[in-house]
C-alpha cells in the first residue's frame, strides 16, 4: 500500500514538472509567432525542432569527434588524477607542496590556454584533449584526494592491528571510502568535458560540435545554432546520467538504505 | 600462577595538545590480565581507558613504563591482539559477511574458516540471515554483534572490548551481556572489557580495575567472587550489593577534576 502512494506521490511530481516545461515551451512559441520575431533573433521551438531533424546526421557526425575528444580526455583525466591522489595521499609532504599549486591552476581560464595549446599542437584533436584534460583533472583529483584523506582514522587503526598492510589498507578501506566523493567529482568533470571541448574547437578544428557552432554563427542561422546547443545539453545529460548509472552499481550498498528492525 | 597475557607496569601517557600544552593522560599504571580471564576496566569518561587500549594494542606509545604482551616487551614483539573500539566500525561498502571476514582477509596464515563454521558462528552471534545484508540496513544491536563476530575472527587469544555495549538500550544490553558471557565461556580468550556501567562489570567479571582522577590512575582492584556460569539472579544477593558499594564509593572518591 505504502509502496504504491510513493510510486502515485512520484508520478504527480514528474507530472507537475513535466506540465511546467510544456508550457514554457508553449509560451515561447507563442511569443514568437504573435511578434513575428525574425529567425536570426529567436527561432521558436518548433523552427528549431524541424532544423534539428533535418540536420540530425550532420550533428551527429561532428558529436562523434566532439565526444571522442571528450572521452579520450576524461579517462585520461581520471588516469592521471588516480596516480597524482595515491602519490599524495601516500606522501603528505608532496601533497602540500602540490595541493595549493592544483588550486591556484583552477583560476586560469581555458578560453586563454585554448589558442595557445593550437598554436604548439596544431589544428588536430591534440589540443582539444589536452583542454578537456585540463578541465577535468581538477574535480578527479581534488574529489579523491578529498574522499582519501576523509577516511575514518579509527577505522585504518583497527586495520592496523590486525595487521593490515599499507597496501591492504589503501585498496581495502581508503579507496572505497572515497568512492561516493570521487564519483560526484565525475559528476562534475562530465558535465564540464564536453563544454572544454566544444570551447576549444571554437579555436580551430576540421569538425565538431564547436566549430559548427562558430560556422553557423557567422551565417546567422540561429536555428541551427540552438539545435547544436540542444543536441550538446542532452549530450551532456546522458554523460551525467551514465556516470550516475556507474557510480550506483559501484556503490551498491548506497541504494538500500531500508533499515531491518530487530526481531526478538 | 597463571600465565600473564597482558602486563602494564608503571605506564605513563602524556597527550600534546595543539596549544601547546602537555595533557596527562595515564599515570603510574599498573595492570595485568591472566590468562583466560575476563577483567573489567570501569571509570568515568575521559580517566583514559581508550588510551590504555591503545597502548596495548601498540597504537599509541606510552611515555613510561612498560608493556609486556605473552611475556615480551610490546615495543620488541608484534603480538597482536583483537581490538573492539567503542564505534562498531562496520565497513558500509562490505556486507556483513565480507565485514565479519575481513580479519581473515589480511592475515593470508590465519587458520582459515570453513563456511560450515562460519555458518555456525552467525547463528551463535544472532547474525543468521543477514550475511548478504549491508550495514546500514542493520539495527544498533546487531551493528554492534557484528563488530563483536568480527573482533573473534582476528586470530589472537587476547581481546579488548571498548564499551561495546554503551550504545544499547537496558533490555538489548542486558541481553548481550549474557550473550557475550556465553560466547566467552565457548571460545576460552582473555579479555579486557571497558565499560562504565557498575552493573555490566560486576555481572561479567572475573576482575575489575577501577579508575579514576585525572590523570587517569587505577583506584582500585576488586575480585568478583560468583561462581559460573552466571545468571542475572545474582544482581539481588546480599555480596552483589556490597560489590556495588564498593564500586561506586571508589567512583566517588576519586572524580575528574577538569
Ligand atoms: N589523540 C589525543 N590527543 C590529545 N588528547 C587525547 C587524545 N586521545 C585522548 N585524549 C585525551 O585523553 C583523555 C583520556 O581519553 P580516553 O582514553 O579516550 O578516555 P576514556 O576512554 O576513559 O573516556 C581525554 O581527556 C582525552 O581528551
Ligand atoms: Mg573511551
Amino acid at each position: 500500500m505504502k509502496k504504491l502512494e510513493n510510486i502515485d506521490k512520484m508520478i504527480g511530481r514528474k507530472l507537475k514538472s513535466g506540465v511546467f516545461y510544456f508550457s514554457l515551451l508553449l509560451g515561447w512559441e507563442v511569443v514568437c509567432r504573435v511578434f513575428e520575431l525574425p529567425h536570426y533573433l529567436l527561432p521558436s521551438p518548433t523552427m528549431i525542432a524541424i532544423e534539428l531533424v533535418n540536420t540530425f546526421p550532420l550533428l551527429m557526425s561532428h558529436a562523434q569527434v566532439t565526444m571522442t575528444q571528450v572521452m579520450i580526455g576524461f579517462l585520461l583525466a581520471i588516469g592521471l588524477g588516480f596516480i597524482l591522489s595515491m602519490v599524495m595521499d601516500r606522501y603528505q609532504g608532496l601533497k602540500n607542496l602540490i595541493y595549493p599549486m592544483l588550486v591556484v591552476s583552477q583560476t586560469i581560464p581555458i578560453m586563454a590556454i585554448a589558442p595557445l595549446l593550437m598554436i604548439w599542437f596544431g589544428f588536430g584533436i591534440l589540443p582539444k584533449v589536452i583542454v578537456v584534460v585540463l578541465v577535468c583533472f581538477f574535480p578527479v583529483t581534488v574529489s579523491l584526494t578529498e574522499g582519501l584523506s576523509s577516511t575514518d582514522h579509527e577505522l585504518i587503526d583497527l586495520m592496523k592491528t590486525m595487521h593490515a598492510t599499507e597496501r591492504q589498507i589503501f585498496f581495502k578501506c581508503k579507496l572505497p571510502a572515497a568512492l561516493p566523493s570521487f564519483f560526484a567529482g565525475l559528476r562534475i568533470a562530465a558535465t564540464y568535458s564536453v563544454m572544454g571541448a566544444v570551447v576549444a574547437e571554437w579555436v580551430g578544428a576540421q569538425k565538431g560540435l564547436g566549430i559548427y557552432m562558430t560556422r553557423v554563427m557567422k551565417s546567422y542561422r540561429t536555428p541551427a545554432l540552438f539545435a547544436n546547443i540542444v543536441v550538446i545539453v542532452v549530450i551532456t545529460l546522458l554523460f551525467v546520467l551514465m556516470i550516475d548509472m556507474i557510480s550506483k552499481k559501484c556503490m551498491p550498498w548506497k541504494n538500500n538504505q531500508r533499515r531491518i528492525e530487530e526481531r526478538g | 600462577m597463571m600465565m600473564e597475557r597482558i602486563k602494564l607496569t608503571q605506564i605513563t601517557k602524556n597527550y600534546h595538545m595543539e596549544n601547546g600544552r602537555v595533557l596527562e593522560t595515564l599515570k603510574e599504571i599498573n595492570m595485568v590480565l591472566y590468562d583466560k580471564e575476563f577483567v573489567s576496566i570501569i571509570g568515568p569518561s575521559g580517566c583514559g581507558k581508550t588510551t590504555l587500549f591503545r597502548l596495548m594494542t601498540g597504537l599509541d606509545k606510552p611515555d613510561g613504563g612498560e608493556i609486556f604482551v605473552n611475556g615480551q616487551k610490546r615495543r620488541e614483539t608484534n603480538e597482536k591482539i583483537s581490538y573492539m573500539q567503542q564505534k562498531d566500525l562496520l565497513m558500509p561498502w562490505r556486507t556483513i559477511l565480507d565485514n565479519v571476514r575481513l580479519p581473515l582477509e589480511i592475515d593470508k596464515e590465519a587458520n582459515p574458516v570453513s563456511p560450515e563454521k562460519m555458518n555456525q558462528l552467525f547463528e551463535l552471534f544472532g547474525l543468521k540471515g543477514f550475511e548478504k545484508a549491508y550495514p546500514n540496513t542493520l539495527s544498533g544491536g546487531m551493528r554492534q554483534r557484528a563488530a563483536l563476530l568480527r573482533t573473534f575472527m582476528v586470530d589472537s587469544s587476547m581481546m579488548l572490548l571498548d564499551e561495546p555495549f554503551g550504545a544499547l538500550d537496558g533490555i538489548t544490553r542486558s541481553q548481550m551481556q549474557q550473550w557475550l558471557l556465553d560466547v566467552w565461556q565457548k571460545n576460552q580468550k582473555s579479555v579486557f572489557f571497558i565499560t562504565h556501567d557498575i552493573d555490566e562489570a560486576i555481572f561479567l567479571s572475573d576482575r575489575i580495575y577501577v579508575m579514576g582522577g585525572r590523570p587517569g590512575m587505577i583506584v582500585g582492584e576488586i575480585p568478583v567472587d560468583f561462581q559460573r556460569p552466571r545468571t542475572p539472579d545474582l544482581m539481588v544477593t546480599p555480596e552483589y550489593l556490597s560489590y556495588k558499594a564498593e564500586i561506586r564509593n571508589l567512583l566517588t572518591l576519586f572524580p575528574i577534576t577538569k
